[in-house]
């Protein structure tokens, strides 16, 4: 059974589950950079792999952008209810508007001008931007000056790091999504 | 093989985009560096300063607040934390700072260390 033939309800059911699904996954990715982190090797807070994002990644550039927004929302407050602190979840979600800003601005180039990497370096720069604005309203305008080009240049690494990852894997991610979608 | 026909590739606007941000990043550090070398330090606790202090004279300064203690030192015109109790230790690795406008915050304790410019002209501000 093709996509096309589903009705309009099962087709809603057909993108809850999806969208369900892909939310474990990026749960799981959130689960493994909070059992192994990245600060023990660098002690920079605020910096992670980003794993979450490469299943919000493919989702918005693969399936829909709307969807990755509600999946991208939902990881952050539940990833937030339970590895986090109210904090936390303010700065996670400040950079995840912002990645996701970034990514919707990366759009119209994605596929043609640049890859997966060119995607996540920015939006990965996007995410420390938001996390500095929250540091901002929260502390001192001070940390923008001495810890932002610091933070940069880590997202430089991660983004980069988690862009050659989605440009391996991005298409085995989307036949997983398409499976369902042709039987 | 059908997937590493649809691969995606690495593409030259990938180096764009490192490149935006390698010069994002060079921006800020130029505008730090440009910044004028301060003359005394604000430690604030809850966003109040508590203390006023003068960089140019070396001291150590322990503070202690909302549960957490830090060592704030003053040494050769920079400051610096050193033995906090908080558990990120952000405070710490932000290492020296000098420059007018820089600082050093602690997260856990809401203690923020803040270098100020204006005063005395020194010797920076005048050369440029």
């Amino acid at each position: 059974m093709r996509m096309s033939t589903l009705s309009r309800a099962d087709r809603r059911v057909y993108r809850l589950c999806q969208n369900a699904a892909l939310l474990a996954l990026a749960m799981i990715c959130s689960f493994v950079e909070h059992l192994v982190p990245l600060s023990a090797l660098l002690p920079l807070p605020g910096v992670k792999l980003g794993l979450a994002n490469v299943v919000i990644a493919v989702l918005f550039y693969k399936v829909s952008p709307v969807d990755a927004g509600i999946v991208s929302v939902l990881r952050i407050g539940l990833s937030a209810l339970l590895f986090g602190t109210p904090v936390s979840l303010l700065f996670s979600l400040f950079g995840g508007v912002m990645s996701y800003l970034t990514l919707w601005i990366c759009r119209p180039f994605f596929g043609r001008f640049f890859s997966f990497v060119g995607v996540s370096v920015l939006s990965a720069t996007g995410h420390h931007l938001g996390q500095m604005t929250a540091a901002v309203i929260l502390f001192d305008t001070g940390v923008l000056l001495t810890y932002l080009p610091i933070l940069l240049l880590a997202g430089l690494f991660t983004g980069g790091t988690t862009g050659l990852l989605l440009n391996a894997c991005s298409t085995r991610l989307q036949k997983l999504i398409k499976r369902g979608e042709n039987n | 093989m059908e997937h590493s026909k649809k691969q995606v590739l690495f593409r030259r606007g990938d180096w764009v985009a490192i490149l935006i941000v390698v010069a994002l990043i060079g921006a800020l550090w130029g505008f730090y560096f440009r910044a004028e070398k301060g003359n005394t330090i604000e430690i604030s606790v809850n966003g109040t300063v508590v203390h006023t202090l003068s960089l140019k004279q070396n001291g150590v300064y322990p503070v202690e607040a909302n549960g957490h203690r830090l060592i704030v030192h003053v040494e050769g015109g920079e400051a610096f934390v050193t033995d906090a109790d908080c558990p990120d230790k952000v405070c710490e690795h932000t290492g020296k700072i000098s420059r007018a406008g820089a600082s050093i915050v602690c997260s856990a304790a809401h203690v923020s260390v803040r270098i100020k410019g204006e005063g005395d002209a020194d010797v920076d501000f005048v050369a440029g």
